[in-house]
Parts: structure tokens; sequence; C-alpha cells
């Protein structure tokens, strides 16, 4: 079965603590039209990810894994990942001091107080963003080679290591579209080249990933925009096979 | 790591495909390159917090004499004068004007010595390069020329260019955009990606002029549709009531901040 929902309270987004039951090995769609806070949600549940369980006594719940990020969307600000980490380590501290932890409002960088600041342990900062990894895609098939050289369930660090995968995030799929569905490959000769239509692409995408689900168990995220009218794109083969 | 087979296989995916960034390396890169560019009008830069920021792809979305065009001049000056670095100015309809630019220059700096006044205001302009295109595929060209003329490195860090200003890049594409062909939205998209690898890649403030059409109901919509909407990390619409020299701008889209907010700031002359 294809599970897509669209989520309305990201900040409860916790993997497998959520009211909907979501564990490793399914495969999400979180699918809207343009502004609906998709990318929000991914980014949420990313920082829930790279968090650690506790430090220092405080309990934040995370999962303390790796998550990969591919952006085909290109406008990922890490900037606003790095807010997002910090007001939900200072919302933990705030509700382990029994102060009112409700949704705190999101507040551009500069508006963090000092006080604050004292709360934001560096070493934790580091540690989390050590745990995001970040990689862009321009076209399809850089998308596609990134996924075949994560085939055996790794990525490589900068530094040479091998990091497991836990969660791996796409936003936004089907970004590539328009261009797929107009760019055809040259053939020269029918037999050696194929064309590469959009229907054998979204094949081979799921393919790749499905072929890192089968050596790791990890949780896919994936974000769509919905278009409305006539440029609707048809999720035929964009099915993900749920196991 | 614990087993040998996962790092043995690593080693041959390592030398192919770009590698993967960390969280720490991005903030750094994020910290370090990707800088706010002020633009001089104070409203609009507390709006997007400091500026047009470096590595963005920001739009200016307003109905026709709005002052999208002479904010685009004002930006080009404001940054010439400050010594940010160099400007790229993509013209499609010829509105650029170098007296205006000129005669803003004049207005952003003090007059210092008379005699040197002309050759100053010269050495600024010189930063400001502006080219015309007039359709898609010269755009494209040109954008292209702009990839290889920065890889190039060997221009010093005052005349690096910081800036790219495209006035209007809705004119190139609306007249290719038909309802049911995929060419039109496949050359948007791929300029959209082009003009975003080179903001991140090249450390750029891409700023894009868009304009109004009409849409349901007699209500006014940004051109270019729906799937333009994902592609611009900031999207800013302007309005100016007629007659008026404040103009409004308000924020539909940021990738770091609510949408709604709006600021006032009076045009430049």
């Amino acid at each position: 079965m294809f599970a897509r929902m669209e989520l309305e309270r990201p900040a409860l987004f916790l993997p497998p603590l959520h009211r909907v039951p979501i564990r490793a090995g399914n495969v999400v769609e979180i699918t809207g039209p343009s502004s609906s806070a998709k990318s929000e949600i991914l980014l949420q549940a990313a920082v829930n990810c790279i968090l650690p369980k506790e430090w220092n006594g405080v309990h934040f719940g995370g999962l303390e894994r790796a998550v990969a990020f591919i952006d085909l969307d290109c406008r990922f600000d890490v900037l606003r990942l790095y807010d997002v980490l910090k007001l939900r380590i200072m919302s933990a501290h705030g509700s382990a001091h029994g102060t009112h932890g409700d949704l705190i409002e999101i507040c551009p960088t500069k508006s963090l107080m000092v006080s604050q600041a004292d709360l934001l342990d560096d070493d934790l900062l580091l540690s989390c963003m050590k745990r995001f990894f970040y990689i862009r895609c321009y076209s399809s098939s850089e998308f596609l080679s990134t996924l075949k050289t994560m085939h055996p369930g790794y990525i490589s660090s900068s530094e040479g290591l091998a990091v497991k995968l836990y969660i791996l995030i796409i936003d936004s799929i089907g970004a590539f579209h328009w261009n797929d569905r107009a760019c055809q490959l040259p053939t020269k000769e029918d037999r050696t080249w194929k064309k590469l239509s959009l229907e054998k692409l979204t094949e081979s995408v799921v393919q790749e990933i499905n072929k890192i689900r089968e050596v790791q168990p990890l949780l896919v995220l994936a974000s769509k925009v919905t278009l409305f009218g006539a440029a609707v794109p048809t999720n035929g083969a964009q099915r993900f096979p749920l196991r | 790591m614990n087993s040998s087979g996962p790092t043995r296989a690593l080693s041959t995916f390592q030398s192919q495909g770009p590698p993967w960034m960390n969280g720490v390396e991005l903030l750094d890169d994020a910290l370090r390159n990707k800088r706010f560019l002020p633009t001089g009008c104070e409203g609009l830069d507390t709006l997007l917090g400091g500026g047009l920021r470096q590595g963005h792809l920001t739009e200016l979305v307003g109905p026709s004499a709005s002052g999208k065009t002479q904010i685009c001049l004002y930006v080009a000056s404001y940054v010439a004068v400050k010594h940010f670095g160099s400007i790229v100015f993509f013209d499609t309809s010829n509105s650029f004007s170098p007296n205006r630019v000129a005669s803003m220059i004049n207005q952003i700096c003090e007059p210092v010595h008379k005699e040197r006044q002309e050759r100053w205001i010269m050495k600024i302009m010189n930063s400001i390069h502006c080219q015309s295109v007039f359709d898609i595929f010269s755009l494209h060209d040109a954008l292209h020329e702009l990839e290889s003329t920065l890889m190039k490195k060997t221009i010093s860090e005052d005349t690096k260019i910081c800036m790219l200003i495209v006035d209007s890049v809705s004119s190139l594409i609306t007249p290719i955009l038909g309802s049911k062909d995929s060419q039109g939205h496949s050359l948007m998209v791929s300029t959209g990606y082009l003009l975003k690898k080179l903001a991140h890649e090249w450390n750029l403030a891409i700023l894009v002029i868009n304009h109004m059409v009409s849409g349901e109901r007699g209500t006014t919509k940004p051109a270019m549709g729906e799937s333009w909407k994902c592609i611009p990390h900031v999207r800013l619409q302007l309005s100016r009531s007629p007659g008026s020299r404040i103009c409004c701008i308000s924020l539909l889209r940021h990738t770091s901040m609510a949408s709604g907010r709006s600021a006032e700031f009076l045009i430049p002359n």
C-alpha cells in the first residue's frame, strides 16, 4: 500500500512515536500544493532524527541517527535547519524545567535572546549537525547516479567514513518532471541507445530506492508538489511498492 | 567501521559522483560565503533580514509601472557604490538607463571633489555590466558564458561578481509557455535550475523580475504559473498606488521566514 498523508502538526512528528504508525522500511510521500509546509515537515523530521535521546540529563527523544537529504528542489536553507534544531533544544529544556512547552513561535535567527543562548550546548549542536548529510541534484541523471552510489546502504562522508543511513529525505520528487517530459536523449542507433522517457526514469528511480531498501531498512520521506489544472503529473509509475 | 565489506565497496564509489556534505560544512559555507547584501532600501532590507542573500534566487513581482526596474537599478547602484562586488544586469526590454544609474550613484554617496566626481562615477559604473538578451536561448547562452567567466578565477576580490539581475525573466518565458506544450515549461524550469546553480556555486545574489497577469475573477496573479512558484527561494510582491512614491513590498514566500510580512519604503528617485 502506498502511504500518502498530509501532516498538520509537524512538531509531533517523531517516528515511531507518532499518531500515524511509521516505521523503518516505510516509504512516505508528503504531497500538497506549493507553500503548504511540506519542506518544513521534512526539516522537523530530520531534526528529530539527528537529536540524541538524552543529553546532559535533558530528554530530547530523538533517534540519534544519520539523515541523508537529497535536495532536488535546491531550496534548502541550512540556517533554517539550524534554527529549528536550536528551537527544539530550547523547548526540550523548557519542558524539563516545568515551563509551558507549547509550540514555540518560529522566529528568525537574529531575535534569539542572549540568555537562551546559554542553554545551547555547542557540543550537542555539533554532534547533531554532523549526523545530517546533504547533497544537491540539478537533473534526473544526477539524482539517479547519487542513488546508485548509495547502493550499499551507506554514504561516504567527506572524512571518508561510511555512514549507515536511517532516513532518506527527498525534496521534492517530481522536481524534474517538466525537463524529463520534454527531453529525450538522441538515439543514433535504436539498438544500442534507449530513449530515457519519463516513465523509464521514474521506474529507474524507484528501482534504485528499492535496491537500497533491500540492503538496509530505511525510512524514505519524499515531498511532492501537486500542480493543478492540465499539468497534473501521472502517478502511475511513481507508486512506491510498500512491503 | 565494523565490517570491511561496505568500506571496500564504498572506496570504489567514492571516486564517482559529488560528495555528500555534512551539516557542519554546510553551516560553515552558509555563514562564510552566503552573506546578505544590503539593497539600500531600508524597508526591504528589514523584510529580508539584512538584504539580498548570496546563494538565493529572489523574485520581485509586481504590476507594470510599480517600480520594479527602478528598484533593480537602485540596488545595482547601491551594491556598486558600497564595493560589495560587480553586478551583472541582463536587460530584456531596454530598460537599463545609464543616466538613471549615474544619478542614483550621485544620490547614494556624498560628492567629494567635483572634478573627480565624474571619473569616480565612471569607475563605479564600470562594475555594473549590462547585457541585452531578447530570448530565452540567448539568456541560457549568457548564463553559460557567465559561468565560464566565473570559472576563470583570475578576478580579484573586489571585482568579483556578487549579484545578477534579470529584468525581466517573465518577458522571455511567457511567450513560450503554452498550456499543453511541455517544452516551454521545461525551458522555464531549466532556466530556474541554472540560476539556482549559479547562485549556490558562485555565491551570487540573483534578483529576477516577474510581472502580473490576470487571474480568476478579475484578480491579478504573478505570471509563469504554478510550476514557477517552487523555484525562487524568496518571492516578493510589489505594489504602489499611482502617483505615490511609497511602495509596499510583501513576502510571498521565503525559505526561512513566515510569509505575509510586509514593509513600506520610499521608492528612490
